[in-house]
């Protein structure tokens, strides 16, 4: 009986994310995605064209 | 309310950090409210559905990354609102920094809706029937918040 607890917490331990299965699976995917830059570019493009636009701005405002 | 030195003022340090910081609320505003209390959708919904807590995972690490990137721009409008503090010819009014926070917040919204909603496809801001409503009206919102911020900060301006 003692051991089957012990057994449980174990497993149970075992599986605590981060290092959990669904954890792990979803690191891998995104490692072995072979349009991961891709993608990482699309989701920064955003940023970097509103950042061109804070600057360009910030220029406009000085010559002002 | 101006503080000049040379008789000159120069809106656009305070314009640029209000909107730096707007970009990064806003991005805030996005992930706190669709991603995460919502849950309409998140980074990647329309490439990689969230069906399971593994597409659940992979969506959570982009949209970290995403929060990441709103993050950056808050702490880099932060680090311009403070240079421009210390500038003698940077007009310090409330009304132009919270136009340019709107108008960060607008561009934000414009930019992020055409790139990720419509071209790229990344996901869409409410998935399903109508969804290209959902997108459209999330324009519409960015137009509105750029026009009203460039309107205060015309008004709140120093010539």
């Amino acid at each position: 009986m003692r051991v089957g607890i012990v057994a449980a917490m174990v497993s149970t331990s075992v599986a605590i994310c981060p290092d959990c299965a669904p954890g792990l699976a979803a690191r891998a995917a995104i490692r072995e995605d072979p349009e991961l830059g891709q993608v990482v570019a699309a989701v920064v493009l955003p940023f970097v064209i509103v950042a061109l636009v804070a600057a360009t701005l910030h220029r406009l405002g000085r010559a002002s | 309310m101006t503080k000049t030195s040379t008789g000159r003022a120069h809106v656009g340090p305070l314009v640029s950090a209000g909107t730096v910081m707007g970009v990064g609320l806003g991005g805030f505003v996005d992930g706190i409210v669709l991603h995460q209390l919502l849950q309409w959708h998140n980074m990647l919904s329309s490439k990689i559905p969230p069906v399971d807590l593994v597409t659940m995972k992979t969506n959570m690490v982009w949209d970290g990354l995403f929060h990441c990137l709103t993050w950056i721009m808050t702490v880099v409008g932060l680090g311009l609102l403070w240079r421009a503090a210390g500038r003698a010819d940077v007009p310090w009014s409330g009304r132009v920094f919270v136009g340019a926070l709107l108008l960060g917040w607008g561009l934000f919204n414009f930019v992020e809706g055409v790139i990720d909603h419509h071209i790229l496809g990344l996901h869409h801001v409410h998935p399903g029937s109508g969804e290209l409503a959902w997108d459209l009206g999330f324009l519409a919102s960015g137009v509105l918040l750029i026009v009203v911020g460039g309107l205060m900060i015309r008004r709140g301006g120093v010539a």
